[in-house]
C-alpha cells in the first residue's frame, strides 16, 4: 500500500500521511454496525408512517390531486406525476404505492440480515429516495441522512460480517485500502455536517440567549412536556444553547483524537437522546446516534480480519 | 490499488465533498451550464445537496391547522390532520402544514390546500356538513415576556368554512 521506504521529504511526509488516512486497509465492523443500525431505525420509522401512508403518498390524500406534485424541489422531476401517468394507463396509484413500500420494507429487512447485501443497498436507496421525492415537503433531517448513508453503503462490503451473505460465503471480511476510503468519506460527510449544523445556529442570537432551546421545548408542535418552568431559569436555556453549539462546532476537531472521541461521541448521543426525548425526533435522534457510534465508535483497525491477498 | 487509481479515486471523493460543502452553503449550481445540471441531478441523488441548518440560525415556531366539524344537527367536533397514533405520523403530517407557507402558495393555492384538507375532514366524518378551517400558530412570548405576564396567543392567519356540496359523499368538499 504506502511506500516502505520513509520519505525524505515534507512533502513525500505529506503525501504518505495522506495515503494513510485515505487508504491504510480497514475492517468492515463500522459498515455492518451502520448497516444494522440504519436498517432497525428505517424499519421502525416505515412502520410508524405506515398509519398515514396513503394519505402522505397518495394523490387522494392530504394534498390532493395535482396539489401533491406542486411542491416538487426545484429543477427535479415530480414523481408524483409518473404514477398519474400509470394511472392514466390503468395501473393504480395505491397498488404502485402498495408495492413499493412493501419492497422498501423487504430490502431494508434484507439489508437488516445482510441478504445479497449490495443489492438490497441499492433497493433501500432507490425506493427511500422515490418516497423523499414523491412527498418532498414531508421530508426533514432523518431521511435526508438515511438517504446520504444509504448512498455510501452501496460502496461500503457491509454485508462482510454479522450477515447472511458471510454465512454463506458469498462476502468475506477483508481489510482492504477501498474500506479506509469510504469510511473516510462518511467520516468527513459527518463533519462537515455537525460543522454547518453548529455553525449556522451560532449565527443566530437565540442559540447564544437561549431563547432557542425555550423555543425548542416549548413550541407548538415539539412540546411534548411541560417545560415552561424553565423561563424561570435562562441562564440554564442559554447553558444548554451554549452546550450544543460546543458539540456541533467542535465535532470535526473532537471527534478525532483517541482521547477525546469516546467523550465526544457520548456528548452527541446525549444531544440527541435530549432531542429525542424532549422534541419527540426519536428517528432523526437515532439515525444520528447510529452514524456517530458506527462510524467513529467502532474500530476499523485490522485485528482478526484477514489481510487482503 | 494502484497508486494511479489510489489518487484519481481521492480526485473524485475531494469533489463529491466538495458538492457537500457547496450543498451546506446553500450554492445552487443550475445555472453553471450542463455540468451544473448534471451535478444538479448527482447533488439529489447522493444527498449532497442537503443543507444542516436544522433549527439554526433561529427556532421558529410551526404551523397548526385546526378543523372544526359540524354536522347536521349542529354538532360540532375539533379535529387535526395529525391522528397521534405515531409521532412520527405526526411530524410528517405537521410539515404538510408547511406548504401553507411555502414560497409557492399564493391565495389561490392556500384556498386548494384549505378544501383538500377539508376533504379529508369529510372522509373522516362522514356525518360532517362544513368545516371550518384555521390555520395558524401559538404564539409563545420569549422567557423574559413569559416572566413579566405575557402569555401564549393563537394567532390565525387563514380561516375559511367549507361546505360539503349536495349529493356529495365520502370525502367530496
Amino acid at each position: 500500500m504506502t511506500s516502505s521506504i520513509a520519505p525524505t521529504t515534507v512533502a513525500g511526509r505529506v503525501i504518505q500521511g495522506i495515503e494513510r488516512f485515505f487508504f491504510k486497509p480497514a475492517r468492515v465492523a463500522p459498515f455492518a454496525v451502520l448497516r444494522i443500525g440504519l436498517a432497525v431505525v428505517l424499519l421502525a420509522q416505515a412502520l410508524q408512517v405506515a398509519p398515514v401512508f396513503h394519505e402522505i403518498y397518495a394523490h387522494g390524500g392530504y394534498l390532493r390531486g395535482s396539489l401533491m406534485d406542486s411542491f416538487a424541489p426545484n429543477h427535479l422531476p415530480a414523481v408524483g406525476r409518473l404514477l398519474t401517468r400509470l394511472a392514466q394507463h390503468g395501473v393504480a396509484e395505491s397498488a404502485v404505492l402498495s408495492a413499493c413500500g412493501v419492497l422498501y420494507i423487504g430490502s431494508l429487512v434484507g439489508l437488516l440480515l445482510g441478504w445479497r447485501t449490495r443489492l438490497v443497498c441499492v433497493a433501500a436507496w432507490l425506493l427511500h429516495l422515490f418516497f423523499m421525492m414523491l412527498a418532498p415537503y414531508t421530508t426533514y433531517g432523518a431521511d435526508d441522512f438515511a438517504n446520504i448513508f444509504l448512498f455510501y453503503l452501496m460502496f461500503a462490503p457491509a454485508g462482510a460480517v454479522a450477515s447472511l451473505d458471510q454465512r454463506s460465503g458469498r462476502s468475506v471480511d477483508l481489510r482492504r485500502a477501498s474500506n479506509r476510503l469510504v469510511l473516510r468519506v462518511m467520516q468527513l460527510h459527518l463533519c462537515i455536517t455537525y460543522l454547518f449544523a453548529g455553525v449556522q445556529k451560532a449565527r443566530g442570537e437565540q442559540w447564544w440567549d437561549g431563547e432557542a432551546i425555550w423555543r425548542s421545548l416549548v413550541a407548538h408542535g415539539y412540546q411534548l412536556f411541560d417545560l415552561t418552568w424553565l423561563a424561570l431559569c435562562p441562564t440554564l436555556a442559554a447553558v444548554l444553547g451554549w452546550l450544543v453549539l460546543v458539540v456541533e462546532i467542535g465535532y470535526p476537531v473532537f471527534i478525532w483524537p483517541r482521547l477525546t472521541r469516546r467523550p465526544w461521541i457520548a456528548a452527541v448521543v446525549a444531544l440527541h437522546v435530549g432531542i429525542a426525548v424532549f422534541m419527540g425526533l426519536h428517528v432523526f435522534g437515532a439515525v444520528m446516534i447510529v452514524l456517530s457510534v458506527a462510524l467513529f465508535g467502532v474500530s476499523a483497525e485490522p485485528s482478526t480480519a484477514r489481510p487482503a491477498r | 490499488m494502484t497508486r494511479r487509481r489510489r489518487w484519481l479515486l481521492l480526485a473524485a471523493v475531494t469533489c463529491h465533498l466538495g458538492l457537500a460543502v457547496l450543498g451546506g452553503l446553500g450554492v445552487c449550481l443550475w445555472e453553471a451550464g450542463a455540468v451544473g445540471r448534471g451535478l444538479t441531478y448527482y447533488r439529489a441523488l447522493s444527498g449532497v445537496d442537503t443543507g444542516y441548518s436544522y433549527f439554526a440560525p433561529s427556532v421558529g415556531t410551526p404551523p397548526h391547522a385546526e378543523f372544526t366539524i359540524v354536522d347536521g344537527a349542529g354538532n360540532e367536533v375539533v379535529d387535526t390532520l395529525e391522528t397521534r397514533v405515531t409521532r412520527e405520523a405526526d411530524i410528517r403530517v405537521g410539515d404538510i402544514i408547511e406548504v401553507f407557507g411555502h414560497r409557492r402558495s399564493d391565495d389561490g393555492m392556500r384556498r386548494r390546500i384549505a378544501v383538500s384538507w377539508a376533504a379529508a375532514m369529510f372522509a373522516r366524518h362522514p356525518g360532517a356538513e362544513t368545516v371550518l378551517v384555521d390555520v395558524g400558530y401559538q404564539h409563545w412570548p420569549g422567557m423574559t415576556e413569559l416572566r413579566a405576564g405575557a402569555a401564549a396567543r393563537w394567532r390565525s392567519y387563514f380561516r375559511a368554512r367549507i361546505v360539503r356540496s349536495a349529493g356529495a359523499t365520502g370525502g367530496s368538499p
